[in-house]
Parts: C-alpha cells; structure tokens; sequence
C-alpha cells in the first residue's frame, strides 16, 4: 500500500516485544494485563474504546504517537486484589470516598506493577521520546457518553516519573467510581452490569500548534472541505472554548479557501501551575504578537486536510480529527465520527 | 551707527504664541533641551534636525507628514505633525505600512549600523574635521557653511533611521517579557544589560585614568583638590604631567562630547573640568567599570538562561519569538548608546569646532572679541557677514552680540509653558507599539504633584529604594561636584552624565519615561531611579535628604 500520509515520518519509537515477568516469545502478556497499540487490531472489551480506536489508527499508519493500553484485565486483578465491589449494586451506600482511597492506595499486583514499570521503561528509554506521558481513561462501554462521564480526573498529563505514572492510573481506575459516574448509571439502570476500565498512557506530544479537523463542516454539512481549527499550545483550549482558534477553510484540491485568523489569547501548556481541565497542564497568555498570528502555515493546513480525508475514507465514516504539530511534525492523537451529521436539517 | 541690514534682536520679550500657524501644536522637551539656545544653535539644529528627521520619517513610513522647530524666547518648541488618513481604510493602511517597515527595519537594524550608518556618519564626521575654514576665501566660507548645514541635516537622518527601529526594538521585548512573566521593566531588562557600547568603554576609560593617577601616586592630589583646580594643580607636579599625557589621550578619543545640545558649551577636549571630576569620582569610589560591565553581562546572560528554562514548555513558536524579541532588545540597547556616541555626542562637538574655527576668522576681522561668541550669532547673520568680506562695522556686531548676551541670559530666567499654538490633542486614535515606546521615553506629560505633601511623583525608571542627600545639578558642571552616595537630582541626564552613575546612590530626573536613556543606565548601573518627576529640581534642594523609590516612582523629601 502506497503511503496515505502526506508526511512520510514514522515515529522512531521501538515498541518493545515483550512485557510481563512470565512474558515469553509465544505469548507475550500471558497475564493479559498490558497491550501496546502497535498495529494489531484490540478488542474494545479488553482495552477501551479509547485505545481500541487508537490501535486501528495505528494500523492504518496514522501519525498516532507510541501507546500502551493497561487492560481491564490489569484492573480487575487489582480490584480483586484488594476486594472492591464489581458492580455498582454491591456498592454500599456512601462507602465512594473510601472506596477511591482504597484505589489510590492498595498494593498493585506483581504482574500489574511490573507491567506498569516495563511500559514506562519503554518510553524512559527511548532516545526520540520526551519522557512525558499522558495517562487516560479508556472506557469500555458502548454508549461514548457513559465515557464521557468517567469523571474529573481521568486525564493525566506531562506524567515523567514511575511514581507519577502510578499514581496517574489509579486516578483513571478511581474516576470509574466518581459520583457523577455512578450517578450516570445509575439513572441509565447500570448497576447490575460489571464496571471496569482500561487505561491508555501514550507519549504526550508538546504540540506546538494543536488543530481539531472535521471531513464535513459541522455547520453547513458541506462535504467537499475540510474544516480546522487551530491555536497554540495543547488542543484542551480549543475544546474548552477557551480562546477563539484560527478557523481554516480547505478545498477538495487541497487550496486553502480561508483563513480566518483568532484572537489566540491564552494557551495551555504542560507543566506545574494551576491545573487547567486536565492535571499536568496550565494556562498561559500568549504574547501579543502571536495573538493573532496564523498558527499554521498553508502547507500544514493542506497537510492535515489531506491526511483528515485519507483516513476518513480508510474509516468509513465522516471524521472529527484531533492531533497537534511539534517539531514541524503532525501528530494524530484522536479520530471519531462526527456524530451530528444526518440530524440536522440542512439549512443553506 | 547700527547696520539696519542686520537681523535686529528682540528688545523684549516676545509673546511665546507669536506667528503660531493656525492648528499646529509646538510642545517644549525638557529632556533634551532644558535650556535656552544660542541664535547659532537654534538657528542650525532647529532646521537641520527638522529636515533631517522629516527625511528619516519619511523613508521609513512613520506616520509623520512633517516636524517643524521654533524658537521663542530662544526656548525650542516642536511639531510632530502626524499623518491625517482620510478614512478608516487609509488609517489602517498606514498603520499597516509602518508596521513592516518597522519590522524590517529591526530585523536588519545592525547590519545597516555597521554596513551602512557608522561607515557614513565617520566619513561625515572626518569632512568636518578637515574643513579648511582657516584659508578659505569668503565664497568658499559660504559654501563650507552651506556644506555643513547639508552634513548637520543629513546626521540627523541617520539618527532617526536608527532610532525608531531602536526604541521599537526595546518596547517590543519590554511587551514580550510582560506578556510572559508579567513583573516590571526592571525585571525584563535584567537581560538587556551589559553591552559593550562606545559610552561603556568610555567610562572604561576614565576608570583606568583612575588608576593611572593612583600608579602615579596622586590620589591625595585629587582628593584634596576640588575639580575646577585640579588641571592647574597636575601641571604643576611631573606625575601630574605624565597624567595629563594619558588625559590627553584618552580625550582624542573620547573628549568629542558636550553637555547638552547646545554648540556653545566646551568639548571634554576644551574644557578637561569634567573629565577630571569624573576622575576624582572614581578614585573616591574605588569603581573598576570594566569589571562592573562584565558583571553586568555576566547576570544578563543568567537571567536569560532563567527565562528559557521557565519557557521549557512552551509551543516553539511562543519560544522563537521571545529568542528573536531578546535578540532585537539587546541590539536597541546597545545602538541606543552606540548612535548617540557617534551622532549626538561626537558629530555635535565636531560641528562646535567647525563653528568655533569660524568663530576664530570673526576674531580675526576684528568683530568679536573671543570666538566662543560666534554662538551668539545667527547661521543668517554669519551668512550676511562673510558675504560682505566681513566689512561691516565692528560695533554693530559688537552690539548685536551684547544685546543677545542679555536676551539670552534673560531668556533663562523664564519657564517656558509646556505647549505653544494649537493645546495637544488626547492621546492618538490609534494605539501600536511605537506610540507606546515613544511614551514611554519620555515619560508621558507631567504628573500633576502635590505641592503640600513630602512627596514627588515620576516613573519608576531602575528599581530600588536609597535616601542620600541630594544633589540638585541643573547642569553637568553643576552635576561635577557630587559626591558618592548622593542622590543626583537633574532636569535630564544625557549619555555625557552616564559616568556620574558610577557614583550616586540614587537618580532622579525631571523628564523621560521607563524607556529613556537615564532609565536604561539607571538599571545598568543597579541605581535606584525616579524619571519624570516634575519639578524636582524646584523643590528637592541640594543637602537634602531624600529617599528615592525607583520601583513606585515616589521621591521622599526628608530634613
């Protein structure tokens, strides 16, 4: 297959060939508690759909930085280990908070442990890597928006130590149990399913410029284009509405239609400060001059619209694209189909 | 019997509002002229600088139609005239317009100083040195004249093709820096000190005649000598000789400098009293700048390395931008000194040669008794007389430069308003980098002080708090008697005051902003600074003590 992608660059990262104390040629992971997402297909029951759709991007050769997903296998060998309920109808009532501290606190099993510690070994060791990682939550359930609802803290970033990272998994396994995410099934008449969760720690890019791209412009359906949005820094202040991004137009021949240029105000970064939504990243001004500076040039632009099309047409579906560019790379951290297609009634 | 061809002098004074054209506003600098002019001066920089800058402007699509200098009461007045667009669109155009030029003009800045401007300013510099005014017959007097009118307007070009870019370049980093890390200007310019300008190594200079005077056993001499006695007392001792030698020296190369502008006023090369004060003061002080300024370089070079740790995580953009914007700061800080060494400093003083050497054939005519007296002369006047062959009656010039004498001596004696014409309009229409740096240097217009309270309000120029008594120097002469931890107090300091830093505890001016030439030295120098504090020199008297905030701005006046 000819490549797809505009930027022939594969990460130089080496993805190791085997994890786990009882690892071996033939089976790898035999305690089934760690899956790097290095070209194989995952099933969605084991890893989450978060890494499940990381690893068919990765199969399709998509820019996907390097990842592991923590099963949920690794999380029920740890519930079992230190006794917590596994469905929210043997939950006693109020028992949450302890039940979190538990999760921050308990003994990890061996096998989880050492497969934790060969993961971040990985990444440590890698000389292309910035040995910062970013932990999150890969939820299991159908319905996108029980995820959505894991809670609070299920996004870690700029994780750099063993500790960290540790600590940053058993903040995504304690957000299964979050308020708000009991509260959710519960309304949704969940209790009696089985709650369990993956986790997905993925080399964290520093974008530079992070972009979000739709193969279908949300607001007048219009198909022929791609439509990004663009600013600096990571992609949580365009998500969060934190800033008004740069606003790009991409046609069909790749030309750029617009740019319209935003008021680029604020920036979040990763670092020690202030949290801003997830842990591990701050907000910052951005200096005047940048403000209202075009975040991308027209080349990158058209590079991204390229690779938004390749892959929505690999996919099969209408995609949202999330990814950032660093070092002059383009980075895709997130595809998912634009779900409000076909409900709206086109107003041209 | 007076020649009634001659430009008659005012008799009295004259209303400050006179021939103002309709709609013009003419506002007084303080900072640069706190004293009235002589008719040579103002009737050569007035035009010249006029001209000169118009042309600078110009080339670089600053939005200025024109600048026009009047006198009156021999004080200089200016009008900025700003481009008037004729919409909305055009305004944006303009505005768009020197944006890039100024952009560029930065980005290229230093390889024009050294390609282009020094290499012209030292060919202008050396015609000046080489005019042949002695031998010259009257036709070719006119012409030299008319020459260095053409060389004067042509110096002032250049300065202003530097200094834009200049003080943009600061102003942008100042903006950089805050935008990032907040703090004040004191922190951003932690980086921007510690270049190796002109003026630097001229304060080098004078710490090594300090220790030469000491090598040569004349400490005692010059502690126990006040500074107008010191040139006598050293020539009569031979140590004093052999120091005068490495004066001597030392004022080939850097003696070509004045108080203020003004072409009436000694070189350093004349007139040696300040150089020697300068002397003294660092014997007393113990200074060694050479070390002071690697010092300086070596905590900029660690306050950057600071900043870019702290930008570790930002987006490349974010961290190019703030290399480019350090980059540019320094290089303005540095040609901010280095043009005024060579244009302000250096060609000025060649010009007052130039016209004392005139001054000399007038002597010899038998016009004037001494040649310093060509100041009171008109560049119209001398043009007058060198055209009838100087055959003009002796006392009429004799009378003319009298009467220009007392109008003069009169004239400063007045306080002149802050405006005449047209009162200022508010604060332009639009806001952009430039305006905000041309505010910033000079310091916006005059707080309004409380004449009751102990206080005094400026700019904070440098930070710091010190209390010292005060020294109240109007003038650089004044300014020589200082002595080290006192507290200078001055209208405006110009670069020839920068080795008076090395020495005061404190500064405190009453013109300029955050950005002007005392602020940015104040902070090479580490010395607590209040710039823009009005009326200081009025109601802060010598031998008070006084506390100085350089970090709020607020003057204390104490005893």
């Amino acid at each position: 297959m000819t490549s797809l992608w505009p930027n022939d660059v594969n990460n130089s990262f080496t993805f190791p060939p085997a994890v786990g104390p009882r690892s071996t040629l033939a089976d790898p992971d035999p305690d089934g508690v760690l899956r790097w997402l290095s070209g194989a297909a995952e099933d969605r029951s084991l890893v989450g759909g978060k890494a499940a759709s990381l690893a068919q991007l990765a199969a399709l050769g998509a820019p996907v930085p390097p990842a592991f997903a923590l099963t949920t296998g690794a999380y029920a060998a740890f519930a079992a280990s230190i006794g917590l309920p596994r469905r929210d109808a043997d939950l006693v009532t109020d028992a949450l908070p302890q039940l979190r501290a538990g999760i921050m606190d308990g003994p990890l099993p061996a096998s989880v442990a050492e497969a934790i510690a060969r993961g971040f070994e990985a990444f440590a060791g890698d000389p292309g890597s910035t040995a910062s990682l970013a932990v999150r939550s890969s939820g299991t359930s159908e319905d996108s928006a029980a995820s959505s609802f894991a809670g609070l803290h299920d996004t870690v970033l700029d994780v750099r130590t063993l500790d960290a990272l540790e600590r940053a998994i058993r903040r995504c396994w304690a957000s299964l149990w979050s308020d708000r995410a009991v509260a959710y099934r519960r309304e949704r008449d969940m209790a009696d399913e089985t709650s369990e969760i993956a986790v997905v720690v993925q080399q964290l890019v520093r974008s530079d410029v992070s972009f979000i791209a739709f193969t279908t412009d949300p607001v007048t359906h219009a198909r022929d284009r791609v439509v990004i949005d663009a600013t600096w820094g990571l992609g949580e202040s365009i998500v969060s509405g934190l800033i008004v991004p740069d606003h790009v137009t991409v046609g069909p021949d790749g030309e750029v239609l617009d740019y319209a240029v935003g008021d680029k105000h604020l920036m979040v970064i990763p670092g020690d400060g202030p949290a801003f939504a997830s842990l591990g990243t701050r907000e910052v001004p951005v200096p005047r001059s940048l403000r209202t500076q075009p975040a991308m040039s027209h080349e990158q632009a058209r590079d991204i619209a390229l690779l938004a099309r390749n892959l929505s047409r690999q996919l099969g579906y209408e995609a949202d694209l999330e990814g950032g560019i660093a070092v002059g790379r383009i980075h895709l951290f997130q595809a998912r189909p634009i779900t409000t297609l076909g409900t709206r009634s086109d107003t041209r | 019997m007076v020649d009634s061809t001659l430009a008659r002098p005012a008799s009295h004074f004259e209303d400050w509002n006179r021939d103002i054209a309709a709609g013009a506003t003419y506002t007084y600098d303080p900072m640069h002229f706190p004293y009235p002019l002589t008719p040579l001066t103002a009737s050569t920089l007035g035009p010249c600088f006029a001209k000169g800058a118009t042309a600078a402007f110009h080339e670089l699509h600053v939005p200025i139609a024109g600048i026009d200098v009047i006198h009156r009461n021999h004080h200089r007045f200016e009008c900025w005239a700003p481009v008037m667009p004729a919409n909305d669109d055009e305004a944006r155009a303009v505005g768009e317009a020197a944006e890039q030029t100024m952009k560029a003009e930065i980005g290229r800045m230093m390889e024009r100083w050294h390609g282009e401007h020094l290499p012209r300013i030292s060919t202008l510099n050396q015609r000046l040195r080489e005019m042949n005014v002695g031998s010259a017959n009257p036709a070719e007097l006119l012409k030299l004249l008319d020459e260095v009118n053409a060389i004067h307007t042509e110096l002032w070009t250049i300065h202003f093709r530097v200094a834009g870019p200049m003080l943009l370049s600061m102003q942008l980093f100042d903006e950089t820096y805050a935008d990032l890390f907040g703090g004040t200007d004191a922190d951003a310019h932690a980086l921007l000190v510690g270049g190796l300008s002109e003026s630097v190594k001229a304060a080098f200079g004078l710490s090594e005649l300090a220790a030469l005077a000491i090598e040569l056993d004349l400490r005692d001499l010059f502690l126990e000598t006040t500074p107008g006695d010191l040139a006598g007392r050293l020539e009569n001792v031979t140590a004093g000789q052999a120091f005068l030698a490495g004066l001597h020296d030392y004022l080939e190369a850097y003696g070509l400098r004045q108080d203020l502008f003004e072409f009436a006023t000694p070189t350093w090369r004349e007139d040696s009293t300040i150089a020697l004060a300068n002397v003294r003061s660092y014997i007393q002080t113990g200074h060694n700048a050479r070390a002071e300024q690697a010092e300086r370089a070596r905590s900029a070079e660690l306050a950057l390395a600071d900043a870019r740790d702290r930008l570790a995580s930002y987006p490349e953009a974010v961290r190019g931008q703030f290399e480019a914007m350090v980059q540019f700061g320094r290089q303005g800080a540095f040609l901010q000194e280095e043009h005024n060494f060579y244009i302000d400093q250096r060609a000025m003083a060649l010009i007052r040669l130039f016209y004392l050497r005139v001054g000399q054939r007038f002597v010899d005519a038998g016009l004037i008794h001494t040649p310093n007296d060509i100041f009171l002369l008109s560049h119209e006047d001398i043009e007058r007389i060198v055209g009838r062959r100087f055959q003009v009656p002796a006392a009429s010039v004799q009378e003319l430069v009298d009467d220009r004498r007392h109008s003069l001596a009169a004239a400063g004696e007045l306080v002149p308003p802050p405006f005449v014409g047209e009162p200022p309009a508010g604060p332009p229409p639009s806001d952009n980098p430039m305006q905000r740096a041309m505010v910033r240097f000079f310091g916006g217009p005059p707080t309004a002080q409380d004449e009751d309270s102990q206080t005094l309000t400026g700019n904070g120029g440098s930070r710091g708090i010190a209390t010292g008594i005060a020294r109240v120097a109007r003038t650089l002469d004044e300014a020589k008697d200082l002595q080290p931890g006192e507290v200078l107090v001055a209208v405006t300091t110009m670069p020839a005051w920068t080795p008076l830093f090395g020495v005061a505890a404190a500064v405190v001016t009453e013109t300029g902003g955050p950005l002007s030439h005392c602020a940015i030295v104040a902070r090479e120098y580490g010395l607590p600074a209040v710039v823009g504090a009005h009326g200081a020199t009025q109601r802060i008297q010598t031998g008070q003590t006084v506390t100085v905030d350089g970090s709020t701005g607020i003057v204390t006046l104490r005893a």
